[in-house]
Protein backbone atom coordinates (compact mmCIF):
# COMPACT_ATOMS: atom_id res chain seq x y z
CA UNK A 1 0.00 0.00 0.00
CA UNK A 2 3.01 2.33 0.42
CA UNK A 3 4.51 1.76 -2.55
CA UNK A 4 3.99 4.44 -5.51
CA UNK A 5 2.83 2.47 -9.07
CA UNK A 6 5.72 3.05 -10.98
CA UNK A 7 8.00 1.56 -8.21
CA UNK A 8 5.58 -1.72 -7.69
CA UNK A 9 5.89 -5.16 -9.37
CA UNK A 10 2.25 -5.42 -9.76
CA UNK A 11 0.64 -8.28 -8.51
CA UNK A 12 3.95 -9.51 -6.70
CA UNK A 13 3.81 -8.16 -3.33
CA UNK A 14 1.56 -10.58 -1.65
CA UNK A 15 1.81 -9.12 1.72
CA UNK A 16 -0.81 -7.73 4.12
CA UNK A 17 -1.41 -4.19 3.81
CA UNK A 18 -1.10 -2.82 7.53
CA UNK A 19 -3.34 -0.18 8.08
CA UNK A 20 -2.15 0.76 11.02
CA UNK A 21 1.12 -1.12 11.23
CA UNK A 22 -0.05 -2.93 14.45
CA UNK A 23 -1.63 -5.98 13.03
CA UNK A 24 0.39 -9.11 12.28
CA UNK A 25 0.46 -12.48 10.25
CA UNK A 26 1.50 -14.65 12.49
CA UNK A 27 1.64 -14.51 16.26
CA UNK A 28 4.51 -12.61 17.56
CA UNK A 29 5.54 -11.28 14.40
CA UNK A 30 5.61 -7.20 13.53
CA UNK A 31 6.41 -5.36 10.73
CA UNK A 32 7.34 -1.93 9.90
CA UNK A 33 5.73 0.89 7.48
CA UNK A 34 7.73 3.19 6.21
CA UNK A 35 5.83 6.33 4.89
CA UNK A 36 7.89 9.24 2.68
CA UNK A 37 10.84 9.26 4.54
CA UNK A 38 12.47 11.87 3.86
CA UNK A 39 16.21 13.18 4.84
CA UNK A 40 18.59 16.69 4.08
CA UNK A 41 21.44 16.89 5.76
CA UNK A 42 23.90 20.37 5.14
CA UNK A 43 21.65 20.67 1.79
CA UNK A 44 22.21 17.56 0.45
CA UNK A 45 19.02 15.31 -0.31
CA UNK A 46 20.20 11.83 0.68
CA UNK A 47 16.53 10.14 0.88
CA UNK A 48 13.78 11.06 -1.43
CA UNK A 49 10.29 10.44 -0.44
CA UNK A 50 11.16 6.47 0.54
CA UNK A 51 8.22 4.24 1.11
CA UNK A 52 9.39 0.29 2.32
CA UNK A 53 6.52 -1.97 3.79
CA UNK A 54 8.31 -4.54 5.77
CA UNK A 55 6.36 -7.13 5.87
CA UNK A 56 5.98 -9.06 9.35
CA UNK A 57 8.52 -12.53 9.90
CA UNK A 58 9.37 -12.52 6.34
CA UNK A 59 12.88 -11.21 5.14
CA UNK A 60 13.15 -7.67 2.97
CA UNK A 61 16.19 -6.82 1.61
CA UNK A 62 17.53 -3.22 0.71
CA UNK A 63 19.90 -3.37 -2.36
CA UNK A 64 21.93 -0.73 -4.21
CA UNK A 65 25.16 0.31 -4.91
CA UNK A 66 27.41 2.37 -2.03
CA UNK A 67 25.51 5.76 -1.69
CA UNK A 68 22.51 4.83 -2.50
CA UNK A 69 20.73 5.15 0.88
CA UNK A 70 20.21 1.81 1.74
CA UNK A 71 21.87 2.23 5.23
CA UNK A 72 20.51 5.30 5.89
CA UNK A 73 17.15 3.78 5.19
CA UNK A 74 17.63 1.07 7.91
CA UNK A 75 19.53 2.92 10.18
CA UNK A 76 16.26 5.39 10.00
CA UNK A 77 14.43 3.17 11.78
CA UNK A 78 16.62 3.16 14.83
CA UNK A 79 16.97 7.02 14.64
CA UNK A 80 20.42 6.48 13.80
CA UNK A 81 21.36 9.74 11.77
CA UNK A 82 23.13 12.55 12.10
CA UNK A 83 21.90 15.43 15.13
CA UNK A 84 21.42 18.24 12.10
CA UNK A 85 20.09 15.96 9.83
CA UNK A 86 16.64 17.16 8.87
CA UNK A 87 13.81 14.39 8.58
CA UNK A 88 10.19 14.18 7.61
CA UNK A 89 8.14 11.21 6.92
CA UNK A 90 6.60 8.17 9.07
CA UNK A 91 8.19 5.17 10.05
CA UNK A 92 5.34 3.13 11.75
CA UNK A 93 5.78 0.12 14.13
CA UNK A 94 3.08 -1.05 16.48
CA UNK A 95 1.10 2.01 15.85
CA UNK A 96 3.72 4.15 16.47
CA UNK A 97 5.56 6.65 14.49
CA UNK A 98 9.38 5.55 15.85
CA UNK A 99 10.26 8.80 14.02
CA UNK A 100 8.61 10.60 17.01
CA UNK A 101 9.67 9.20 20.00
CA UNK A 102 11.95 10.80 22.23
CA UNK A 103 15.17 9.86 23.03
CA UNK A 104 14.31 7.92 26.63
CA UNK A 105 11.54 6.13 24.75
CA UNK A 106 13.47 4.97 21.26
CA UNK A 107 16.54 3.26 23.74
CA UNK A 108 13.92 1.56 24.82
CA UNK A 109 12.93 0.10 21.18
CA UNK A 110 16.92 -0.05 20.35
CA UNK A 111 18.48 -3.36 21.02
CA UNK A 112 15.18 -4.61 22.79
CA UNK A 113 12.67 -4.59 20.10
CA UNK A 114 14.74 -3.68 16.96
CA UNK A 115 18.51 -5.07 16.75
CA UNK A 116 21.10 -4.20 14.77
CA UNK A 117 23.96 -6.31 13.29
CA UNK A 118 27.37 -4.57 11.71
CA UNK A 119 28.99 -5.04 8.76
CA UNK A 120 32.22 -5.89 10.33
CA UNK A 121 32.33 -7.34 13.55
CA UNK A 122 35.83 -6.21 14.64
CA UNK A 123 34.76 -2.69 14.58
CA UNK A 124 31.54 -3.12 16.58
CA UNK A 125 32.68 -5.42 18.97
CA UNK A 126 34.78 -3.82 22.13
CA UNK A 127 38.57 -5.04 21.76
CA UNK A 128 38.99 -4.38 25.81
CA UNK A 129 35.73 -5.59 27.22
CA UNK A 130 35.52 -9.60 27.10
CA UNK A 131 32.36 -11.56 25.25
CA UNK A 132 30.65 -11.91 28.35
CA UNK A 133 30.91 -8.56 29.80
CA UNK A 134 29.73 -6.92 26.28
CA UNK A 135 26.68 -9.65 25.89
CA UNK A 136 25.23 -9.29 29.44
CA UNK A 137 25.60 -5.34 29.59
CA UNK A 138 22.67 -4.88 27.49
CA UNK A 139 20.10 -7.89 28.90
CA UNK A 140 21.02 -6.95 32.60
CA UNK A 141 20.07 -3.09 31.44
CA UNK A 142 16.92 -4.44 28.71
CA UNK A 143 15.56 -7.20 30.61
CA UNK A 144 16.85 -6.54 34.16
CA UNK A 145 18.54 -9.85 34.33
CA UNK A 146 20.62 -10.84 37.45
CA UNK A 147 24.56 -11.11 36.83
CA UNK A 148 24.23 -14.82 36.93
CA UNK A 149 21.10 -15.07 35.13
CA UNK A 150 22.28 -13.10 31.97
CA UNK A 151 25.52 -15.08 31.82
CA UNK A 152 23.32 -18.17 31.65
CA UNK A 153 21.75 -16.64 28.98
CA UNK A 154 24.62 -15.66 26.98
CA UNK A 155 25.51 -19.32 27.54
CA UNK A 156 22.54 -20.54 25.85
CA UNK A 157 22.52 -17.78 23.29
CA UNK A 158 26.39 -18.59 21.66
CA UNK A 159 24.87 -22.07 21.74
CA UNK A 160 22.25 -21.35 19.19
CA UNK A 161 25.09 -19.66 16.95
CA UNK A 162 26.25 -22.29 17.20
CA UNK A 163 29.96 -21.19 18.80
CA UNK A 164 32.09 -23.77 20.30
CA UNK A 165 32.44 -24.26 24.37
CA UNK A 166 29.80 -21.02 24.80
CA UNK A 167 30.69 -21.23 28.86
CA UNK A 168 34.97 -20.80 27.54
CA UNK A 169 33.97 -18.28 24.86
CA UNK A 170 32.77 -16.06 27.77
CA UNK A 171 35.60 -15.73 29.00
CA UNK A 172 37.29 -14.44 25.76
CA UNK A 173 37.77 -11.21 24.05
CA UNK A 174 36.84 -10.61 20.38
CA UNK A 175 40.90 -10.91 19.05
CA UNK A 176 40.98 -14.58 19.96
CA UNK A 177 38.12 -15.41 17.36
CA UNK A 178 37.77 -15.43 13.88
CA UNK A 179 35.91 -12.37 11.98
CA UNK A 180 32.88 -15.10 11.09
CA UNK A 181 32.88 -16.29 14.60
CA UNK A 182 32.52 -12.68 15.73
CA UNK A 183 30.02 -12.04 13.32
CA UNK A 184 28.13 -15.10 15.22
CA UNK A 185 28.81 -13.67 18.12
CA UNK A 186 27.38 -10.29 17.24
CA UNK A 187 24.60 -11.90 16.16
CA UNK A 188 23.83 -14.11 19.15
CA UNK A 189 24.58 -10.44 21.26
CA UNK A 190 21.48 -8.95 18.83
CA UNK A 191 18.89 -12.05 19.57
CA UNK A 192 19.58 -11.37 23.44
CA UNK A 193 16.48 -9.01 24.26
CA UNK A 194 14.29 -11.36 21.87
CA UNK A 195 13.67 -8.66 19.01
CA UNK A 196 11.37 -8.93 16.98
CA UNK A 197 13.15 -7.10 14.34
CA UNK A 198 16.62 -7.95 12.98
CA UNK A 199 18.53 -5.09 10.81
CA UNK A 200 21.19 -6.75 9.32
CA UNK A 201 23.62 -3.52 7.17
CA UNK A 202 25.97 -6.07 5.19
CA UNK A 203 26.20 -8.84 7.71
CA UNK A 204 28.35 -10.83 4.97
CA UNK A 205 30.04 -8.20 3.18
CA UNK A 206 33.46 -8.44 5.55
CA UNK A 207 33.28 -12.21 5.49
CA UNK A 208 34.90 -15.23 3.30
CA UNK A 209 32.32 -16.39 1.17
CA UNK A 210 32.58 -20.14 3.15
CA UNK A 211 31.97 -18.18 5.88
CA UNK A 212 29.31 -15.80 4.16
CA UNK A 213 27.49 -19.21 3.55
CA UNK A 214 27.49 -20.48 7.15
CA UNK A 215 26.19 -16.96 8.39
CA UNK A 216 23.36 -17.35 5.43
CA UNK A 217 22.24 -20.11 7.40
CA UNK A 218 22.46 -19.01 10.69
CA UNK A 219 20.38 -16.05 9.38
CA UNK A 220 17.73 -18.23 8.08
CA UNK A 221 17.59 -20.47 10.65
CA UNK A 222 16.86 -17.86 12.93
CA UNK A 223 14.28 -16.73 10.95
CA UNK A 224 12.41 -19.51 10.42
CA UNK A 225 13.03 -20.44 14.71
CA UNK A 226 11.74 -17.14 15.71
CA UNK A 227 9.60 -15.44 13.12
CA UNK A 228 12.31 -13.39 12.82
CA UNK A 229 11.72 -9.81 10.32
CA UNK A 230 14.95 -9.63 9.32
CA UNK A 231 16.01 -6.04 7.04
CA UNK A 232 18.82 -7.15 4.82
CA UNK A 233 20.64 -4.89 3.51
CA UNK A 234 23.30 -5.83 1.09
CA UNK A 235 24.81 -4.74 -2.58
CA UNK A 236 25.87 -8.74 -3.25
CA UNK A 237 22.68 -10.03 -5.36
CA UNK A 238 23.72 -13.55 -4.60
CA UNK A 239 23.24 -13.14 -0.64
CA UNK A 240 19.91 -11.41 -1.67
CA UNK A 241 18.44 -13.79 -3.75
CA UNK A 242 19.82 -16.69 -0.87
CA UNK A 243 18.01 -14.75 1.96
CA UNK A 244 15.63 -12.44 1.20
CA UNK A 245 11.67 -12.75 0.28
CA UNK A 246 11.08 -8.74 -1.24
CA UNK A 247 13.73 -6.48 -2.32
CA UNK A 248 13.82 -3.15 -2.58
CA UNK A 249 16.26 -1.19 -4.92
CA UNK A 250 17.51 1.62 -4.28
CA UNK A 251 19.43 4.42 -6.45
CA UNK A 252 20.30 7.77 -5.03
CA UNK A 253 18.15 8.30 -2.07
CA UNK A 254 15.13 6.49 -3.62
CA UNK A 255 13.59 3.16 -4.10
CA UNK A 256 13.15 2.61 -7.85
CA UNK A 257 11.72 -0.96 -8.08
CA UNK A 258 10.15 -3.04 -5.23
CA UNK A 259 8.85 -6.75 -5.92
CA UNK A 260 9.40 -10.05 -4.77
CA UNK A 261 13.15 -11.87 -4.79
CA UNK A 262 11.99 -14.21 -7.71
CA UNK A 263 10.07 -11.40 -9.94
CA UNK A 264 13.14 -8.72 -9.40
CA UNK A 265 15.84 -11.03 -9.93
CA UNK A 266 14.62 -12.93 -12.67
CA UNK A 267 12.40 -9.96 -14.11
CA UNK A 268 13.66 -6.68 -13.21
CA UNK A 269 11.51 -4.08 -14.66
CA UNK A 270 13.39 -0.69 -14.17
CA UNK A 271 15.91 -0.01 -16.36
CA UNK A 272 18.58 0.32 -13.23
CA UNK A 273 17.69 -2.39 -11.68
CA UNK A 274 17.97 -4.50 -14.97
CA UNK A 275 21.86 -2.98 -15.47
CA UNK A 276 22.41 -4.49 -11.77
CA UNK A 277 21.20 -7.86 -13.01
CA UNK A 278 23.31 -7.49 -16.11
CA UNK A 279 26.55 -6.91 -14.26
CA UNK A 280 26.06 -10.16 -12.52
CA UNK A 281 29.41 -12.08 -13.71
CA UNK A 282 27.18 -15.30 -14.04
CA UNK A 283 24.88 -13.01 -16.57
CA UNK A 284 28.07 -11.45 -17.81
CA UNK A 285 28.67 -15.42 -18.59
CA UNK A 286 26.08 -15.83 -20.41
CA UNK A 287 26.18 -13.01 -22.93
CA UNK A 288 29.89 -14.52 -23.58
CA UNK A 289 31.67 -11.35 -22.76
CA UNK B 1 85.81 -25.78 -29.68
CA UNK B 2 84.05 -26.43 -26.78
CA UNK B 3 84.30 -23.18 -25.55
CA UNK B 4 82.03 -21.99 -28.94
CA UNK B 5 79.19 -24.96 -27.78
CA UNK B 6 79.03 -23.81 -24.07
CA UNK B 7 78.53 -20.16 -25.65
CA UNK B 8 76.02 -21.19 -27.76
CA UNK B 9 73.99 -23.03 -24.67
CA UNK B 10 74.31 -20.23 -22.98
CA UNK B 11 72.71 -17.86 -25.47
CA UNK B 12 69.92 -20.31 -26.64
CA UNK B 13 69.30 -21.00 -22.53
CA UNK B 14 69.11 -16.77 -22.08
CA UNK B 15 66.36 -16.88 -25.05
CA UNK B 16 63.88 -19.69 -23.97
CA UNK B 17 64.57 -17.48 -20.68
CA UNK B 18 63.72 -14.45 -22.22
CA UNK B 19 59.86 -15.85 -23.08
CA UNK B 20 59.49 -18.19 -19.96
CA UNK B 21 57.53 -14.90 -18.19
CA UNK B 22 56.91 -15.31 -14.29
CA UNK B 23 58.33 -18.49 -12.12
CA UNK B 24 57.91 -19.20 -8.70
CA UNK B 25 59.95 -22.32 -7.71
CA UNK B 26 59.09 -23.62 -4.20
CA UNK B 27 58.28 -20.21 -2.82
CA UNK B 28 58.50 -20.00 0.64
CA UNK B 29 58.11 -16.90 2.57
CA UNK B 30 58.12 -16.67 6.57
CA UNK B 31 57.03 -13.89 8.24
CA UNK B 32 58.61 -12.82 12.11
CA UNK B 33 56.66 -10.85 14.43
CA UNK B 34 57.68 -10.49 18.42
CA UNK B 35 59.97 -13.71 17.84
CA UNK B 36 56.98 -15.87 16.65
CA UNK B 37 57.50 -17.20 12.92
CA UNK B 38 54.81 -17.61 11.08
CA UNK B 39 54.86 -18.90 7.58
CA UNK B 40 52.54 -17.40 4.89
CA UNK B 41 53.68 -19.67 2.00
CA UNK B 42 54.95 -23.10 2.20
CA UNK B 43 57.28 -23.68 -1.51
CA UNK B 44 54.34 -22.95 -3.79
CA UNK B 45 54.66 -23.12 -7.27
CA UNK B 46 53.25 -21.03 -10.09
CA UNK B 47 53.78 -19.40 -13.50
CA UNK B 48 52.81 -17.18 -15.69
CA UNK B 49 53.46 -17.04 -19.18
CA UNK B 50 53.64 -14.24 -21.60
CA UNK B 51 50.72 -12.94 -22.59
CA UNK B 52 48.42 -15.33 -20.31
CA UNK B 53 45.67 -14.42 -17.59
CA UNK B 54 46.13 -16.26 -15.01
CA UNK B 55 43.72 -15.92 -11.29
CA UNK B 56 44.40 -17.57 -8.45
CA UNK B 57 41.90 -17.59 -5.64
CA UNK B 58 41.66 -18.19 -2.16
CA UNK B 59 40.17 -17.00 1.03
CA UNK B 60 41.52 -13.74 3.28
CA UNK B 61 44.66 -15.00 4.78
CA UNK B 62 45.67 -17.90 2.88
CA UNK B 63 48.54 -16.20 1.35
CA UNK B 64 47.23 -14.71 -2.02
CA UNK B 65 48.61 -11.15 -1.02
CA UNK B 66 51.82 -12.68 -0.26
CA UNK B 67 52.54 -14.03 -3.12
CA UNK B 68 51.93 -10.84 -5.17
CA UNK B 69 54.49 -8.76 -2.66
CA UNK B 70 57.09 -11.74 -3.16
CA UNK B 71 56.49 -11.30 -7.37
CA UNK B 72 56.69 -7.59 -6.61
CA UNK B 73 59.92 -8.22 -4.35
CA UNK B 74 58.04 -6.25 -1.34
CA UNK B 75 58.63 -9.09 0.84
CA UNK B 76 61.93 -11.41 1.02
CA UNK B 77 61.68 -14.83 0.00
CA UNK B 78 62.55 -16.98 2.89
CA UNK B 79 63.56 -20.33 0.49
CA UNK B 80 63.28 -21.16 -3.18
CA UNK B 81 63.03 -18.48 -6.24
CA UNK B 82 61.06 -16.22 -8.30
CA UNK B 83 62.28 -15.26 -11.70
CA UNK B 84 60.82 -13.00 -13.92
CA UNK B 85 62.17 -13.80 -17.93
CA UNK B 86 64.54 -15.27 -16.40
CA UNK B 87 66.03 -12.42 -13.88
CA UNK B 88 65.47 -13.31 -10.06
CA UNK B 89 63.50 -11.10 -8.22
CA UNK B 90 65.33 -9.70 -5.13
CA UNK B 91 63.75 -8.05 -2.82
CA UNK B 92 63.11 -4.41 -3.37
CA UNK B 93 65.68 -1.70 -1.99
CA UNK B 94 66.82 1.75 -2.41
CA UNK B 95 68.86 0.81 -5.83
CA UNK B 96 67.03 0.88 -9.50
CA UNK B 97 65.48 -2.10 -10.49
CA UNK B 98 66.59 -4.25 -13.89
CA UNK B 99 64.71 -2.68 -16.44
CA UNK B 100 63.43 -5.86 -16.60
CA UNK B 101 62.00 -6.45 -13.33
CA UNK B 102 60.23 -2.55 -13.95
CA UNK B 103 57.62 -4.20 -16.57
CA UNK B 104 56.11 -5.65 -13.52
CA UNK B 105 53.36 -3.30 -12.58
CA UNK B 106 50.83 -3.88 -9.41
CA UNK B 107 47.32 -2.56 -8.89
CA UNK B 108 46.22 -2.97 -5.73
CA UNK B 109 43.03 -3.10 -3.68
CA UNK B 110 42.12 0.04 -2.37
CA UNK B 111 42.28 2.78 -5.27
CA UNK B 112 41.59 5.61 -2.29
CA UNK B 113 44.93 4.45 -0.72
CA UNK B 114 47.12 3.63 -3.88
CA UNK B 115 46.73 7.38 -5.24
CA UNK B 116 48.54 10.86 -4.27
CA UNK B 117 45.63 12.98 -2.85
CA UNK B 118 47.98 16.15 -3.67
CA UNK B 119 48.65 15.57 -7.35
CA UNK B 120 46.03 15.89 -10.17
CA UNK B 121 45.98 12.39 -12.20
CA UNK B 122 47.75 13.67 -15.44
CA UNK B 123 50.93 14.46 -12.77
CA UNK B 124 50.29 10.80 -11.90
CA UNK B 125 50.07 9.28 -14.87
CA UNK B 126 53.39 11.32 -16.11
CA UNK B 127 55.18 9.89 -13.29
CA UNK B 128 54.74 6.52 -14.62
CA UNK B 129 55.21 7.49 -18.34
CA UNK B 130 58.54 8.55 -17.20
CA UNK B 131 59.83 4.60 -16.61
CA UNK B 132 58.58 3.31 -20.02
CA UNK B 133 61.33 5.50 -22.57
CA UNK B 134 59.76 6.40 -26.06
CA UNK B 135 57.05 3.86 -26.38
CA UNK B 136 54.83 5.67 -23.94
CA UNK B 137 51.16 6.00 -24.34
CA UNK B 138 49.99 9.69 -24.42
CA UNK B 139 47.85 10.55 -21.05
CA UNK B 140 45.08 11.43 -23.45
CA UNK B 141 45.49 7.52 -24.94
CA UNK B 142 45.86 5.90 -21.71
CA UNK B 143 42.35 7.72 -20.20
CA UNK B 144 40.78 6.49 -23.39
CA UNK B 145 42.05 3.15 -22.62
CA UNK B 146 40.56 2.93 -19.50
CA UNK B 147 37.11 4.81 -20.83
CA UNK B 148 37.28 7.66 -18.77
CA UNK B 149 36.86 11.64 -20.57
CA UNK B 150 40.20 13.16 -20.99
CA UNK B 151 39.38 16.03 -19.15
CA UNK B 152 39.83 14.07 -16.44
CA UNK B 153 43.63 14.53 -16.36
CA UNK B 154 43.40 17.75 -14.59
CA UNK B 155 40.92 16.70 -11.92
CA UNK B 156 42.38 15.41 -8.46
CA UNK B 157 41.74 11.27 -7.31
CA UNK B 158 39.23 12.73 -4.71
CA UNK B 159 36.94 14.27 -8.02
CA UNK B 160 36.09 10.43 -8.14
CA UNK B 161 34.09 7.63 -7.88
CA UNK B 162 35.98 4.99 -6.57
CA UNK B 163 35.26 2.52 -9.75
CA UNK B 164 36.94 5.75 -11.60
CA UNK B 165 39.85 5.91 -9.30
CA UNK B 166 40.75 1.85 -9.90
CA UNK B 167 40.20 2.73 -13.75
CA UNK B 168 43.27 5.64 -12.74
CA UNK B 169 45.28 2.82 -11.03
CA UNK B 170 44.78 1.07 -14.02
CA UNK B 171 46.00 3.57 -16.47
CA UNK B 172 48.91 4.56 -14.52
CA UNK B 173 50.22 0.23 -14.67
CA UNK B 174 49.73 0.79 -18.11
CA UNK B 175 51.55 3.57 -18.50
CA UNK B 176 55.02 2.00 -17.77
CA UNK B 177 54.31 -0.33 -20.66
CA UNK B 178 54.11 -3.53 -18.56
CA UNK B 179 54.45 -6.81 -19.70
CA UNK B 180 53.04 -8.32 -16.75
CA UNK B 181 50.23 -6.78 -14.35
CA UNK B 182 49.59 -8.27 -10.83
CA UNK B 183 45.93 -6.91 -9.79
CA UNK B 184 46.17 -7.62 -6.23
CA UNK B 185 42.34 -7.81 -5.07
CA UNK B 186 41.62 -5.11 -7.81
CA UNK B 187 38.18 -5.26 -7.50
CA UNK B 188 37.52 -5.63 -3.70
CA UNK B 189 36.39 -2.61 -2.65
CA UNK B 190 34.25 -1.81 -5.62
CA UNK B 191 30.38 -2.15 -6.18
CA UNK B 192 29.32 -5.36 -7.14
CA UNK B 193 27.69 -3.97 -9.86
CA UNK B 194 31.32 -2.69 -10.83
CA UNK B 195 33.02 -5.55 -10.01
CA UNK B 196 32.93 -7.39 -13.20
CA UNK B 197 33.25 -4.18 -15.25
CA UNK B 198 36.14 -3.31 -14.00
CA UNK B 199 37.77 -6.95 -14.50
CA UNK B 200 36.88 -6.96 -17.92
CA UNK B 201 38.71 -4.08 -18.68
CA UNK B 202 41.64 -5.44 -16.84
CA UNK B 203 41.53 -8.48 -18.98
CA UNK B 204 40.72 -5.91 -22.27
CA UNK B 205 43.69 -3.74 -21.57
CA UNK B 206 46.22 -6.33 -20.76
CA UNK B 207 45.04 -8.38 -23.98
CA UNK B 208 45.34 -5.26 -26.31
CA UNK B 209 49.14 -4.62 -24.87
CA UNK B 210 49.97 -8.32 -25.05
CA UNK B 211 50.83 -8.03 -21.62
CA UNK B 212 49.85 -11.14 -19.61
CA UNK B 213 48.13 -10.82 -15.90
CA UNK B 214 47.94 -12.53 -12.85
CA UNK B 215 44.63 -11.57 -11.08
CA UNK B 216 44.14 -12.27 -7.63
CA UNK B 217 40.62 -12.43 -6.08
CA UNK B 218 38.65 -14.19 -3.20
CA UNK B 219 35.63 -14.29 -5.63
CA UNK B 220 35.57 -17.12 -7.69
CA UNK B 221 32.42 -15.69 -9.94
CA UNK B 222 34.30 -12.70 -11.14
CA UNK B 223 37.70 -14.70 -11.98
CA UNK B 224 36.26 -17.26 -13.76
CA UNK B 225 34.64 -14.18 -16.08
CA UNK B 226 38.13 -13.49 -17.34
CA UNK B 227 41.11 -16.10 -16.93
CA UNK B 228 42.17 -18.73 -18.84
CA UNK B 229 43.77 -20.80 -16.17
CA UNK B 230 43.59 -20.41 -12.75
CA UNK B 231 45.51 -21.47 -9.06
CA UNK B 232 43.54 -22.26 -5.61
CA UNK B 233 45.26 -21.50 -2.51
CA UNK B 234 44.46 -22.37 0.79
CA UNK B 235 46.58 -21.93 4.08
CA UNK B 236 49.79 -21.22 1.90
CA UNK B 237 50.04 -23.98 -0.53
CA UNK B 238 48.28 -24.11 -4.33
CA UNK B 239 45.80 -27.02 -3.49
CA UNK B 240 44.84 -27.38 -7.25
CA UNK B 241 45.48 -25.56 -10.47
CA UNK B 242 43.99 -25.92 -14.23
CA UNK B 243 41.72 -24.65 -16.71
CA UNK B 244 38.72 -22.16 -15.61
CA UNK B 245 36.16 -24.04 -16.78
CA UNK B 246 37.71 -27.19 -15.46
CA UNK B 247 38.22 -25.93 -12.19
CA UNK B 248 34.76 -24.70 -11.65
CA UNK B 249 32.87 -27.51 -13.55
CA UNK B 250 35.19 -30.67 -11.98
CA UNK B 251 36.75 -29.64 -8.85
CA UNK B 252 38.83 -32.18 -7.72
CA UNK B 253 40.12 -30.30 -4.53
CA UNK B 254 38.28 -30.78 -1.01
CA UNK B 255 38.72 -27.18 -0.72
CA UNK B 256 37.90 -26.31 -4.21
CA UNK B 257 34.41 -28.01 -3.52
CA UNK B 258 34.26 -26.19 -0.51
CA UNK B 259 34.68 -22.73 -2.30
CA UNK B 260 32.75 -23.25 -5.07
CA UNK B 261 29.07 -24.51 -2.88
CA UNK B 262 29.61 -21.73 -0.90
CA UNK B 263 29.04 -19.37 -3.56
CA UNK B 264 25.31 -17.95 -4.11
CA UNK B 265 24.04 -17.95 -7.00
CA UNK B 266 21.69 -15.06 -7.71
CA UNK B 267 18.76 -16.76 -9.37
CA UNK B 268 15.82 -15.97 -7.45
CA UNK B 269 14.99 -19.09 -5.95
CA UNK B 270 15.61 -18.61 -2.33
CA UNK B 271 18.41 -21.20 -2.05
CA UNK B 272 21.27 -20.68 0.24
CA UNK B 273 24.41 -22.21 -0.74
CA UNK B 274 25.77 -25.58 0.36
CA UNK B 275 28.28 -25.80 3.31
CA UNK B 276 30.72 -28.93 2.69
CA UNK B 277 32.40 -29.89 5.82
Amino acid sequence: MVMNNKAMNTGSNAGPALADGSSSVEAGAYGLDIENLDMTLNGKHLLNKVCLHVEPGKVTGLAGESGSGKSLTSLSVLKLFPDDAKVTGRIMYKGRNLLDLSEHSINGIRGREIALVFQDPTASLHPMISIQGQMTDHMRHHLGLSKKDAIAKAEHLLAMVHIPDPVGALKKYPHQFSGGQLQRIAIAMAMACDPTILIADEPTTALDVTVQAEILHLLRELCDKFGLTLILVTHDLGVMSALADNIAVMKAGEIVEYGTRHDIITDPKNPYTKSLIDALPMNMMKRGA
Amino acid sequence: MVDTTSQNATATSQNTRKGEGLILNNVTVQYRTAGVTSTALHGINMSVHPGEVVGLVGESGCGKSTTAKAICGLVPVTDGEVRYEGVAVDPLGFRKRPKTLQRIQMVFQNPYASLNPRRKIKAQLEDARAINEGTAPSVDELLDLVELPRESANLYPRQFSGGQRQRIAIARAMATGPSLLIGDEPIASLDASLQSKVAMLMKKVTRESGAAMLFISHDLSVVRLIVDRLYVMHEGRIVEEGETEEVWNHPKNRYTQRLLASIPIPDGSGTLPTVLE
